[in-house]
């Protein structure tokens, strides 16, 4: 039978989810890359809705105060002589309640709406409300990136883009644009244990400006495989 | 699938008929010509008998109340596709999450598949194809929702491949059906695929990129032109359409923007200038390629960027210099003046065609 169009897009569609199947085969079979126990600061829950029934974690990073240095740039493949340069894809190492989290939370913040809180009031709000998750560090290679940071279960790889800023002649520095998933899919059953819950990891005023953490009511264990594409492997109320 | 070429050739035979029976009556009317009742008799004889061969053959329109009821038919099967490809997600949205991953990987993959099946099974039943263009655009919804859940699913790596494999389906069922819709789903698809070079959730516009879709959407213009089309002659003209909105899009985009990849060295001023110059001439040409190759269409893409890329030209020289009710009567004075110049080009391809 001589081949046509329909075959064609049959083909393609076969072809594309036999593509995904294998991909999905060779991130997850040969046990995971790394795997860290988060909490609801770091995996902000989208519920099941009445129109949406998938749920989702949406990644919740601190990727905003990383710069790279001219040296880092360059070992990302940038051209630093160039006047512009596309932002890169890479692999970011994203450490969970590390060395750059603790420096970062031991500092009390100066927001408006904290205006008259004392000092360990305010670091208690930063660090009971705040993700522990940061970027830490960024590499082509994602080998290089883990002999660097070792600790499977406290670092975690994945894809993100990294921009370069040039501020003047003499001033060039990287910025990471983003991850390049920022949602994990929260499979059946386990996206059933979100409906109705109250959210966590938050701060009221109660009476008399006293205040309160609400605690994050999850722990979620994410792994990544080997091609670095998350999943939720479980889920469990605190 | 070639039944829609003799459809067409048989809609274009039916119309000359028509148009010819028209001018026949015309000049009897005028005394130029007489006809006996024998003749005419024969003249409507052959007529009849001929539409009623090609009616029996093929779905043609063969009064004016059929042509527009084709019309309406055509708008509400695109409505009609539009809506259930929305549909189609949404359901897609509203059920699938309650699945285990395999099962909802087998279900999205097996879904285009089931409406590419129920397409042929319209197709091989219906002459008009109106049922068979509605489902081969609802299996195209189908594989964009597959790919797109999958990659949620299971967070994948996101990848513009994607959108080369919907291009690829919907270039696959426009030529099997000679589908025009799909057709321009698929060249916006490619179009999509060389303007965009990640998919990840967020996506900024950088240099380099409007001129890869000038680039590709001059090439999709000009396709027609090594890839004849002899056996579906609608298709060239959505090869030109689709190609040059894509192309003189991405010229605006430079135009009022100002960043290039070619010109990344200069002042962002100067190359927005330089692109509005650029853009003037080269709808010009567009507009001279129309009339000269005698596509009506490209002549009515290159006429329409022509005058946007003069009104964007004219408010950077004027706007902040003259006051606002002469620079709307200039506006006005140079569109009568264009329509002037359009009018007598329109004469020039009426004669040429």
């Amino acid at each position: 039978m001589k081949p046509n169009g329909l075959h064609i897009a049959a083909a393609v569609v076969v072809v594309s989810n036999v593509y995904v199947a294998a991909n999905v085969a060779r991130n997850r079979g040969a046990g995971p890359e790394s795997e860290l126990t988060l909490t609801e600061c770091e995996l902000h829950m989208n519920p099941p809705d009445s129109d949406n029934s998938f749920a989702s974690a949406r990644i919740v990073a601190e990727i905003s105060g990383k710069r790279f240095d001219e040296a880092q740039l360059r070992d990302l493949g940038f051209d630093l002589s160039a006047r512009h340069e596309r932002a890169r894809e890479v692999f970011l190492a994203l450490e969970y309640a590390g060395k750059t989290w603790e420096e970062w939370a031991s500092i009390a913040p100066d927001a408006y709406y904290m205006t008259g809180m004392p000092e360990e009031q305010r670091i208690a709000i930063r660090r009971g409300t705040n993700t522990k998750l940061f970027a830490i560090d960024a590499a082509l290679d994602p080998a290089v990136l883990r002999a660097r940071h070792p600790n499977r279960r406290q670092v975690m790889i994945l894809r993100g883009r990294v921009r370069m800023t040039k501020e003047s002649a003499s001033k060039t520095y990287g910025t990471i644009d983003g991850l390049a998933r920022l949602e994990i899919d929260v499979p059946s059953p386990l996206s059933k244990r979100l409906i109705g819950a109250q959210p966590g990891c938050r701060y009221e005023v109660g009476a008399g400006n006293s205040m309160r953490i609400v605690e994050p009511r999850f722990r979620v264990t994410v792994r990544t495989g080997s091609r670095y594409e998350p999943w939720i492997e479980s889920l469990e109320y605190k | 699938m070639g039944g829609d070429v003799s459809r067409i050739q048989a809609q274009a035979r039916v119309d000359r008929l028509r148009v010819f029976l028209d001018q026949l009556a015309e000049l009897e009317r005028d005394g130029i010509l007489q006809l006996t009742e024998e003749q005419r008799a024969k003249v409507a004889e052959h007529h009849q008998a001929t539409v009623a061969r090609l009616a029996a053959q093929f779905d043609i329109d063969t009064t004016d109340s059929e042509r527009q009821l084709s019309w309406g038919m055509r708008i509400a099967s695109t409505l009609g596709a539009v809506a259930l490809c929305i549909a189609v997600a949404l359901f897609a949205a509203r059920f699938l999450g309650h699945l285990r991953p395999p099962m909802q990987l087998a279900i999205l993959g097996a879904t285009p598949l089931l409406l590419l099946a129920c397409a042929e099974y319209a197709a091989r039943r219906e002459r008009s194809l109106y049922f068979t263009g509605l489902l081969a655009m609802i299996a195209f919804a189908a594989f964009v929702v597959d790919l797109e859940l999958a990659g949620r699913i299971f967070s994948l790596a996101p990848t513009t491949n994607a959108l080369l494999a919907w291009g690829a389906f919907a270039l696959a069922l426009a030529y099997h059906y000679s589908l025009r819709l799909p057709l321009a789903t698929g060249l916006v698809c490619l179009l999509g695929w060389t303007l965009i070079r990640h998919l990840y959730p967020w996506w900024f516009w950088e240099e380099g990129d409007a001129e890869r879709v000038i680039v590709a959407g001059a090439g999709i213009a000009l396709a027609p032109l090594l890839l004849p089309h002899g056996n579906r002659p609608e298709f060239p003209a959505v090869f030109r359409l689709v190609g040059w909105a894509g192309m003189f899009l991405a010229f605006a985009v430079i135009a009022l923007d100002g960043r290039s990849a070619l010109l990344s060295t200069w002042d962002r001023s100067d190359t927005r200038l330089v692109y509005q110059y650029a853009a003037l001439l080269v709808a010009a040409a567009v507009i001279w390629l129309g009339i000269a190759r005698r596509w009506s269409e490209t002549v009515d893409a290159g006429s329409v960027a022509f005058v946007l890329f003069l009104l964007i030209r004219l408010g950077n020289w004027l706007w902040d210099d003259i006051p606002k009710y002469l620079f709307f009567f200039l506006v006005g004075a140079i569109g009568i003046a264009l329509l002037l110049v359009f009018r007598r080009l329109r004469t020039r391809l009426a004669v040429a065609q």
